[in-house]
């Protein structure tokens, strides 16, 4: 098999603060194929931006990315120079936020904005990066982007400066895309226009994403596979109709559960998974799920879970059942073989 | 966009009414009389006096003076000096020019200072450098600048002899001289500009730094020194403007003293001088022309922000 | 929407923070190291003004012909002036002026801007237009041109130097008093006051000024700095305290006049003005902190 476009290995992240030094990111490792697309769901404060952040090698302190490995096409992005980090960004891997309207300097022009990011990464001429740039935001669906460009961040609505800031994101033709809570702070319908138009550049330039939420429909929408983090580790990994259908971590099941489906049946209850999320510094001890797990057994207090293969490339849930609850899914669904 | 223009302007003529008001006020009910002061010269009669009192328009009331006086300032004449034979404009005419030249010379060195001193700071905050710089500000904004003045003549002109201990020649005369003598006072009010500027400054670029904009600026592949000299600062720098406004608009009375230190011919030492004499004339003009500066520094501060500011920008026009 | 009913006994019904809550915020302040140092400086300096005869060593006003202009040593910590006048005990004698000065004018700045601040927000419209606007017009002149002419024309002496720089504060302290009732008066107890019935005069009495100490003490250092300042400058000049007495910034005057000759002379008198003005600016600003607890993560 050839190298995977990026291949996350043992990332752990670490927070100082006055009493001591706390993991929110707790030994991540995943891998991501060229053109792969990845949800990375969990509730907040479960790492997610964290891993997307500390890939960008953006976290700020007191954080600090304590171990691990970033290959990006076999790369050690952590080996980088500040230099060298900074093509990377921008050039090879891109970022898209939550908030555009924090995300966009408020003083400067789109133009000004979307022409650095451009002559950042290739040597053109500022006329010629502006014609790239009223492409790109043409390409993103900002409608008379020639016309619009001179405009200030304030001018725009927040579903019209996302397109900015994927136009932004596209300036130098990244591999890979990491779109962080993109959709979150914008209304239901322009959401589901945003995600149209990430599957369509996606599929168009060939580029793999990372799109990271916390709304499971938006992840089903777009993404190949799915990936569960909950309290700074992986917990789960399958490809998306796989998970969708059969999650094997109770957590993933809970989190499922959780969502308001149109076909659930009517007596169903909507349930919401008891109890809080852990904050990291007192993340429980062996399965950080075990407190809030219906299933839990004496062992998930004291060992951290195993890492169990599902069947899939790459596909695993850490959970110490997770071999009984393959092995039960496989007997109940034995007419119906898995996918 | 122009009614705002138009608003900020009529508060600024009313703040400006008001200072003379309390200016012509002050001066003509607080006792000290400047004719009988004169009077105890030999050779002076009670009829004389009178007499004096008369031309000069002080045995009118109150209000009558303060319409001729108002009336005059409105068209550039300051009125007759109660004791030089010049006039009052004439008085300020020559006494304008140092005194402009040291302030716009102490807001540079002053924003010359704070501007690099507080990047510094933010491209590496909480280091040593930071701790240095700030407890530096500090310092600047308690250290009397008369004092610091002192301390630079002693050091610099006195102990090394690099620059002249006192005195002014104009720019027209001599640009190098006049350089040299500049130097010092400039230096001195510019520290009591970069103190509380570079303060103001740090904490709003340690704020800015910390804020999406510059983590997009980095993510789309910046380094962090350029993400904060041009996507921190500059939005750092717009509340920055009308604090430095608020300062240099405060120097101005320091100035007054600093002009003392340094034998500086501007309209500080003038009012010095007037006050020992009591002559109001000259008095009341010079006050008012400070208060003008500082109304007019405000002013230009409030526009300026606006015409930088995009986002204030939009709010005037709609 | 439901109408609220006020309750019967309004009084009882919205407690004012609680009292407890007022000190809490000065004892944290003493906890702050930069506030403990600020404030055993101002100690120490009150201590030395105010124990002036027993620490003062020497006569300030014995001349000496014999020792003029001599350089610090065991005998003249600070050395002597061209009298021959002991330098240290001039200082000490000086700061007793200087800070009894300061004291008092600092007393009527916040009495008479509290007052002037306190009126203007607690009965707004037009009163507050008219009172803050004479603010602006004063605050818009240099306090220390304005000092210069009422010093000039009333005269030098330790009262009315205190009567005049106090005044001249009252203004900036009227503007500070007004922003912090304002944002105090918005809040749930004082509204309920309100409904209550309460008088304004009362509420402000009874409930907002208590409340805004700390930042009524922030203000109140802020000009104890300002004023001694100004005070120096006003002597420096030769228009404040007038020889054979002296405060700070006459001694930096007479040294001014000595520079060739004597450095201490000029630099003692100054170290004291500044190091008291540091102290002050100190715990203006840890009181800020203590305060606005964002801050403190600065």
């Amino acid at each position: 098999m050839s190298v995977p476009l990026l291949s996350v290995r043992g990332l752990s992240v670490a927070f100082r603060d006055r009493r001591g030094e706390t993991l929110p990111l707790r030994e991540v490792s995943f891998d991501l194929r060229a053109g792969q697309r990845l949800a990375l769901v969990g509730e907040s404060g479960s790492g997610k931006s964290l891993t997307a952040f500390a890939i960008m090698r953006l976290i700020r302190p007191p954080g600090r990315i304590a171990s691990g490995e970033i290959l990006l096409e076999g790369r050690d992005l952590l080996g980088l120079s500040a230099r060298q980090m900074a093509a990377v960004r921008g050039g090879e891997i891109a970022m898209i936020y939550q908030n555009p309207l924090s995300a966009m300097n408020p003083v400067q022009t789109i133009a000004h904005q979307l022409v650095e990011a451009i002559r950042r990464h290739s040597a053109v001429s500022k006329d010629a990066a502006r014609r790239r740039a009223i492409d790109l935001l043409g390409e993103a669906g900002v409608p008379d982007a020639a016309s619009r460009i001179g405009s200030y961040p304030h001018q725009f609505s927040g579903g019209m400066l996302q397109r900015v800031v994927i136009a932004m994101a596209l300036a130098a033709d990244p591999k890979l895309l990491i779109a962080d809570e993109a959709t979150t702070a914008l209304d239901v319908t322009t959401q589901a226009r945003i995600v149209d138009l990430l599957a369509r550049i996606v599929d168009d330039r060939g580029a793999a994403i990372m799109f990271i939420t916390h709304d499971l429909g938006v992840a089903a929408a777009l993404c190949d596979d799915v990936q569960v983090m909950y309290a700074g580790r992986i917990v789960e990994r399958a490809e998306a109709r796989r998970f969708y259908e059969h999650p094997i971590h109770p957590y993933s099941e809970a989190l499922l559960e959780a969502v308001c489906r149109l076909d659930a049946e009517p007596d169903r209850r909507l349930t919401a998974i008891p109890g809080n999320p852990p904050l990291a510094g007192a993340f429980p001890s062996g399965c950080a799920f075990h407190p809030r797990c219906p299933h839990a057994v004496p062992i998930c207090a004291e060992q951290a879970p195993p890492r169990v293969p599902t069947g899939g490339p790459g596909w695993f849930a850490e959970c110490h059942l997770g071999r009984e609850r393959l092995d039960g899914l496989t007997l109940a669904d034995a007419k119906e073989p898995l996918p | 966009m122009m009614r705002f223009v138009i608003r900020r302007v009529a508060v600024s003529v009313l703040m400006l009414w008001l200072a003379s008001v309390v200016i012509f006020v002050t001066l003509r009910v607080i006792p000290g009389d400047p004719i009988a002061a004169r009077g105890t010269l030999p050779g002076f009669t009670a009829e004389q006096m009178a007499q004096l009192r008369h031309e000069l328009g002080l045995d009118r009331s109150i209000l009558a003076q303060y319409l001729d006086w108002m009336s005059g300032v409105l068209r550039g004449d300051f009125g007759q000096s109660f004791f030089s034979d010049f006039s009052t404009t004439e008085l300020i005419a020559t006494r304008i020019v140092p005194s402009v030249e040291l302030a716009l010379m102490a807001t540079l060195v002053g924003l010359l200072i704070a501007v690099p001193a507080a990047v510094a700071i933010a491209l590496r905050p909480h280091s040593w450098l930071d701790r240095v710089l700030s407890s530096g500000a500090a310092g600047g904004m308690a250290v009397p600048p008369f004092w610091l003045g002192i301390l630079l003549v002693a050091f610099l002109s006195i102990e090394l002899g690099w620059f002249p201990t006192r005195g002014y020649v104009p720019f027209v005369e001599d640009p190098l001289e006049n350089l040299r003598f500049v130097a010092l006072p400039a230096v001195t009010m510019g520290v009591v500009v970069a103190a509380p500027v570079l303060r103001f400054l740090r904490a709003a670029l340690l704020d800015v730094t910390r804020s999406d904009f510059v983590r997009t600026a980095e993510g789309k592949g910046l380094l962090w020194h350029e993400a904060v000299v041009r996507h921190a600062l500059p939005n750092a720098l717009m509340p920055t403007l009308t604090f430095v406004g608020m300062v240099v608009g405060s120097m101005l009375g320091g100035i007054v003293v600093i002009e003392y230190v340094f034998g500086w011919p501007g309209l500080g030492a003038l009012a010095v001088d007037s006050v020992g004499k009591r002559d109001y004339a000259v008095l009341q003009g010079v006050v008012l022309l400070a208060a003008a500066a500082f109304v007019l520094t405000s002013l230009v501060v409030d526009l300026l922000s606006v015409v930088i500011d995009p986002r204030l920008r939009d709010q005037m026009s709609t | 929407m439901s109408v609220a009913v006020p309750p019967a006994n309004a009084d009882v019904a919205v407690e004012p923070p609680a009292e407890r809550e007022r000190f809490q915020s000065l004892r944290r302040l003493l906890r702050q190291p930069a506030a403990a140092v600020a404030l055993t400086v101002l100690a120490l300096l009150v201590l030395l003004v105010v124990l002036a005869p027993l620490v003062g060593r020497y006569d300030p006003t014995e001349v000496a012909p014999r020792d003029q202009l001599q350089g610090p040593s065991a005998m003249h910590w600070f050395g002597t002036d061209e009298l021959g006048r002991d330098l240290y005990s001039r200082i000490v004698w000086g700061g007793r002026l200087a800070l009894g000065i300061a004291v008092a004018a600092t007393a009527i700045a916040m009495l008479l801007g509290t007052l002037w601040g306190g009126i203007a927000a607690m009965r707004g419209g037009l009163v507050d237009e008219i009172l803050m606007r004479i603010v602006d017009g004063i605050m818009s002149i240099p306090i220390i041109l304005t000092a210069l002419i009422l010093v000039a024309a009333f005269g030098a002496s330790v009262t009315s130097l205190a009567l005049i720089l106090g005044l001249l504060h009252v203004p900036v302290t009227a503007r500070m008093v007004r922003s912090a009732i304002l944002v105090e008066r918005h809040t749930e107890y004082c509204v309920a006051a309100t409904a209550a019935g309460a008088s304004w005069w009362r509420l402000l009495r009874r409930e907002i000024l208590p409340n805004t100490t700390p930042t009524l003490l922030v203000q109140a250092s802020l000009n104890a700095a300002s004023i001694i300042l100004t005070e120096a400058a006003l002597s420096f000049v030769g228009l404040g305290i007038q020889p054979p007495d002296a405060t700070w910034g006459t001694l930096l005057q007479q040294g001014y006049a000595k520079i060739y000759t004597a450095y201490w002379f000029v630099i003692f008198p100054g170290l004291f003005i500044f190091i008291t003005i540091w102290a002050l600016n100190v715990l203006a600003d840890q009181l800020q902190v203590v305060l606005d607890p964002r801050e403190a993560h600065r």
